[in-house]
């Protein structure tokens, strides 16, 4: 199971990583919107952690952006 | 056909609303003396001929009646002069002497003398002397015989009755006989005396004679006994026949009277003229006062018309002219008072409106510069031209607001004189306007446009402002709640390395949330003008080791270096050293949040005469230089990209109303290195 997590505070973003990586889920991470979808495009996760306010590109816009490639949890 | 009947019987009458009040009286008057003269008229003429009847009547019967008088005193007569005749001593002694010869003569004289017809002497049976016409002496000596000493007969010889008397004359059986003939001269002598014309007609002609048109008159008389009247319209004539008998009871004549029916019926017919010419007389009186009295009435009505007029057209200097009855006097009373308050109310108007013209006169026709800089056009441009043109109010529902309901207009009508319009001009600057206008003069309008767009984008800043202190409050503390919890949670068994992770997180969050809270705190004093600043001496050295120590933990997190460079003469400012450390604190805060991972932040500085130039260069893009002094704007965040840059937009508006209040200046540009420089400039201390 992979999970990507987006969000540009970096404490965040790690904690966030830090808990799901101790529940035994593959984390792979992004710090902004535009390297969230190429993220997404390489690793294909299964789940989408998004946070709304990031530079580049807003959490509603990688949404759209992934549901354009593939149908999956955000 | 009913309905034709009734458009002519409806239109016989004229329309009351288009009939003038005279019009009215002068119909009314004229109808009731018609009415009232006609029906006197009309009844008066009947009881008139009725009347007259009766007087034609009456004096038929009274001449008839008075004939026959007549007739009996002239038998009285003839015997008195019989009587007279026989007791003459002449006549005695002709009679004696039997001169037979002398006797005509002498009884011709008596008879005229006696005003008979006829005189003679018998004797016996046999006639001694005669005078006057033949007559038949058997039928008079038979009847007189039947009848007293006057008598009456019908002589077989002609057709006129005869009236005669009888006296005896002396011893020897002798008589004298005295006639009259009831002729037509007798008539004629008869109709000058009573006043109507009378004619004797002898009954023979009557039994005997053709039917006339009186033939039904004498029988109604001789049946009745005394007499009989009638108006008899084919001889156009009233007639009284009395019948006349014989003291023997035969009947030997008719007294007829007449009296032509002109004689009654001309006073009659005069009378009837005299009353219509007297009505109609009357009603051209009536005529006349109705029009009097109507223009009495509606003479003040119609001038208090054409004074209402004149008043509705707006003429309020002729007075109302007082008059006419007392319901109009009261009227134009009013009217008087109206119209003065009407022109006191006018002079109100008026030196308002003449107010406004001052006011508005000193305006001059066109575009003034500020609404055509507000509008992003010349004046040039726009005098002349249709307004939703010039002011391009943003379209709703695709169509522009002025072509189907004006805002201004709308507003008008509605009693207001402001209005809001969302303004399309210039492109690209969406603008908000209220819109006040004045009322036309003279055809022109003024309108105010006042720009509303500050303060609307002021409500909207305030709005986000709020939101963005929230998140970014918000953020930290929900990491730093997770990094307690997991400490909690892992306090026992977790490696002392991720301990150590976690705390330096909660010191980052914590390290954030102070230059938040010291940067709102300082930015109310700012505002509120409560920054004091303090001019001591102050080694900038100090100052950036201050900002390093406390912006350590976020560099090292993205794993950027700093590197300060200062001088060892840079001479010392003169300044408020917490105030100069959040400078630097801002503006490193800002560097390690738009530059790369990795990147090397540099802090150097160069002492100019009387001055201290110091910068803080990142490797980061920078702000677009299109920015220019908006990027010192409070509340203005990194970059006009979206989305926007996390923060508050508080850390160049802090560093430079620091600075500002320092004497100092602060600029930004891109160094030939491409790298990002903030630059400020401070005074140096007196005496460095």
């Amino acid at each position: 199971m992979k999970v990507l997590v987006a969000d540009d505070d970096a404490d965040l973003r790690e904690l966030i990583a830090f808990t799901l990586t101790q529940s035994g889920y593959l984390v792979v991470k992004a710090g902004d919107g535009p390297s969230a979808v190429g993220r997404f495009e390489e690793e294909s996760p299964d789940l989408v952690v998004l946070d709304i306010n990031m530079p580049g590109l807003s959490g509603f816009q990688v949404c759209e952006a992934i549901r354009k490639r593939r149908d999956c949890w955000v | 056909m009913r309905a034709r009947l009734a458009h002519l019987w409806s239109s016989l009458w004229p329309d009351p609303a288009r009939t003038s009040l005279g019009w009215w009286l002068v119909a009314i008057h004229l109808g009731l003396v018609l009415l009232v003269g006609g029906g006197i008229s009309w009844y008066a003429s009947g009881m008139l001929r009725d009347l007259a009847d009766e007087q034609g009547k009456a004096r038929v019967q009274l001449a008839a009646t008075t004939a026959r008088e007549d007739l009996r005193r002239m038998g009285e007569d003839a015997l008195a002069t019989a009587r007279a005749l026989a007791d003459s001593p002449t006549l005695q002694r002709l009679t004696a002497e039997g001169q037979s010869d002398a006797l005509p003569p002498f009884l011709r004289r008596a008879c005229e003398a006696g005003g008979v017809d006829a005189c003679a002497v018998l004797s016996g049976k046999s006639v001694v002397a005669v005078s006057g016409p033949a007559l038949d002496w058997q039928k008079i000596l038979t009847a007189s015989a039947e009848q007293t000493v006057t008598f009456m007969a019908l002589p077989a010889t002609e057709r006129v009755p005869l009236l005669g008397a009888r006296a005896a004359l002396g011893e020897a059986g002798m008589s004298v006989y005295v006639v009259r003939r009831l002729d037509q001269k007798l008539g004629r002598a008869l109709s000058a005396q009573v006043g109507a014309e009378i004619r004797l007609i002898d009954y023979r002609a009557y039994s005997r004679g053709p039917l006339t048109a009186f033939t039904p008159l004498y029988s109604a008389a001789l049946a009745d006994g005394h007499s009989a009247v009638q108006r008899i319209d084919s001889q156009d004539a009233y007639a009284c026949a009395v019948p006349v008998f014989a003291s023997s009871g035969e009947a030997i004549a008719l007294i007829e009277a007449l009296l032509p029916t002109s004689a009654v019926d001309t006073p009659t017919r005069h009378l009837v003229r005299k009353l219509l010419v007297t009505a109609l007389i009357l009603g051209a009186v009536a005529v006349f006062a109705g029009l009097i009295l109507g223009e009495l009435v509606a003479g003040p009505v119609r001038a208090l018309t054409a004074a209402a007029t004149r008043l509705g057209a707006g003429d309020f200097s002729a007075s109302i002219p007082p008059g006419g009855a007392a319901e109009v006097g009261a009227l134009a009373r009013t009217m008087e008072s109206m119209r003065r308050n009407l022109i006191d109310l006018t002079s109100t108007l008026r030196r308002r409106e003449a107010e406004a013209q001052a006011v508005l006169s000193g305006i001059v026709e066109g575009v003034y510069p500020q609404a055509a800089r507000l509008l992003g056009v010349t004046p040039e441009q726009a005098v002349g031209r249709f307004c939703g043109d010039v002011l391009q109010p943003r379209n709703e529902e695709g169509r522009r607001p002025c072509d189907f309901r004006c805002p201004i207009l709308q507003a008008r009508s509605a009693g207001s004189a402001q209005a809001v319009e969302h303004l399309g001009s210039p492109p690209g600057e969406p603008r908000t306007a209220v819109i006040t206008s004045a009322a036309q003069v003279e055809g022109l309008q003024v309108q105010v446009i006042r720009d509303e767009t500050e303060l609307e984008a002021v409500r909207r800043a305030r709005d986000s402002v709020l939101a963005n202190i929230s998140h970014e409050f918000r953020t930290p503390l929900a990491a730093q709640l997770a990094s307690i919890e997991l400490l909690l949670a892992g306090l026992e068994h977790m490696p002392a390395a991720q301990q150590k992770e976690l705390v330096t997180s909660l010191e980052r969050g914590t390290l954030r949330l102070t230059q938040l809270i010291d940067n709102l705190l300082e930015s109310v004093r700012i505002e509120s003008g409560q920054l004091a600043i303090r001019h001591q001496s102050v080694a900038l050295a100090e100052v950036v080791e201050d900002a390093r120590a406390l912006v350590r933990p976020l560099l090292a997190q993205r794993r950027q270096t700093l590197a300060v460079a200062l001088p060892d003469d840079l001479p010392l400012v003169a300044g408020d050293k917490p105030r100069l450390i959040q400078v630097f604190v801002n503006l490193l805060a800002n560097a390690n949040k738009f530059a790369p991972e990795d990147s090397a932040v540099r802090i150097g500085a160069e002492g100019r005469p009387g001055q201290v130039l110091v910068w803080v260069e990142d490797e980061g893009p920078g702000p677009a230089a299109s920015d220019g002094e908006a990027l010192f704007a409070r509340f203005r965040r990194g970059g006009a990209a979206e989305p926007e840059a996390a923060g508050l937009g508080l850390g160049l508006w802090l560093v430079k109303s620091i600075i500002d209040r320092h004497s100092g200046s602060v600029a930004f540009e891109r160094t030939a290195a491409g790298r990002t420089r903030f630059t400020l400039i401070l005074p140096a201390e007196d005496g460095a």
